[in-house]
């Protein structure tokens, strides 16, 4: 399943790159990594990752989670009649979405009619034709643009 | 020695490692700076662990790993449709638009072939790169890849395949010390 397709290309990337040394991290990293230590240290502990909290928040925090998962679960069972009864009342009251379907379908059925007699006509198909042209053609610029300008910024930095 | 001087000397002791993974796989300094930033806020949460472990290396470089593909991925689905459109020609001139040996900025203390090299891989397509790195740096097999990539094995092989060529392509116009004869034969 493995199956190198160039074991000699494999064996001679593998040596040349395995051979490259480790390049030097800039020397902003560790003031920066330093800065945002110190900006989180002087957040109030409950703005600060869970972990970081002291024990007997931690433990707080927990039991109150599991408090209130448990009084969910209490409540869900206690309303689960209401519930059925509130869907009783709203499938009768969504009766009116099957008609809006009904209507809906007489008025695709009589668009298909309306397309299917178009689509006999040279016209129509030829612009519908130049549509989808054009409609391509905006995509390909966009495309060329987008490209154009990320290689535009990817030169900045490279400058910089 | 204070956590925070115990922490600095921890980073400058993995700091470069961190760098480079993140750059090889990225391909981009600043996102890379980025990510080394967050690996060592993560490595700083588990500090006490981590201190006095001989795995902490590993720990940073799967940490490192994860966040680059993660990284990778959010931006992936957005440019896809873009980068998919002209593939193909950016593969053809791509030996030709690789910079010269001055051109990567943390290379200074490189030999012309590492530079060239090191230039060579950070100006890859991201879709042959990143397989590249992790299967020649990270050593993941194929189908260890496509897993984490999401990606078929068919394409992890081609991708790959395609990314060493034009490596060998680039380093064999240059004058660089040459691979074997029969190597250079396509």
């Amino acid at each position: 399943m493995n199956q190198e397709p160039d074991p000699q290309l494999e064996r001679w990337t593998h040596g040349n790159l395995r051979r490259l040394p480790e390049l030097s991290a800039p020397p902003s990293l560790l003031p920066r990594v330093l800065a945002a230590l110190q900006a989180e240290a002087r957040l109030p502990w409950w703005r600060q990752s869970w972990w970081r909290w002291p024990l007997a928040a931690k433990v707080a925090a927990l039991a109150v989670f599991l408090a209130s998962a448990t009084a969910l679960s209490f409540l869900g069972a206690s309303i689960q009649p209401a519930a059925d009864s509130l869907s009783t009342a709203l499938d009768e009251r969504l009766g009116i979405i099957s008609h809006l379907w009904i209507a809906l379908a007489a008025l695709g059925g009589a668009l298909e009619t309306l397309l299917l007699s178009l689509a006999g006509n040279p016209w129509v198909l030829a612009a519908g034709a130049g549509c989808t042209a054009l409609y391509l053609l905006s995509i390909a610029a966009g495309t060329v643009l987008v490209r154009y300008a990320s290689r535009e910024a990817g030169g900045l930095r490279h400058e910089k | 020695m204070s956590d925070t001087h115990h922490f600095e000397a921890f980073m400058q002791a993995y700091q470069n490692m961190v760098f480079s993974s993140a750059i090889r796989l990225l391909g981009n300094e600043s996102d890379a700076q980025d990510i080394a930033q967050e690996v060592f806020l993560r490595a700083y949460a588990h500090f006490d662990n981590l201190s006095h472990s001989a795995t902490a290396g590993g720990w940073l470089k799967t940490v490192t790993r994860n966040l680059c593909l993660n990284h990778l991925s959010r931006y992936r689905a957005r440019w896809r449709f873009f980068s998919e459109m002209s593939a193909p020609d950016d593969e053809s001139d791509f030996a030709e638009s690789l910079p010269g040996p001055d051109a990567n900025e943390h290379a200074g203390d490189l030999t012309d072939h590492h530079k060239q090299l090191e230039a060579a891989l950070q100006k890859l397509p991201a879709a042959q790169r990143v397989p590249l790195v992790l299967y020649h740096f990270d050593e993941l097999g194929y189908d260890q890849i496509a897993a984490q990539l999401g990606v078929s094995l068919s394409k992890v092989k081609t991708d790959i395949h395609r990314g060493r060529a034009a490596l060998r392509r680039k380093l064999t116009t240059a004058s660089a010390p040459t691979p074997p004869a029969r190597a250079l034969r396509s």
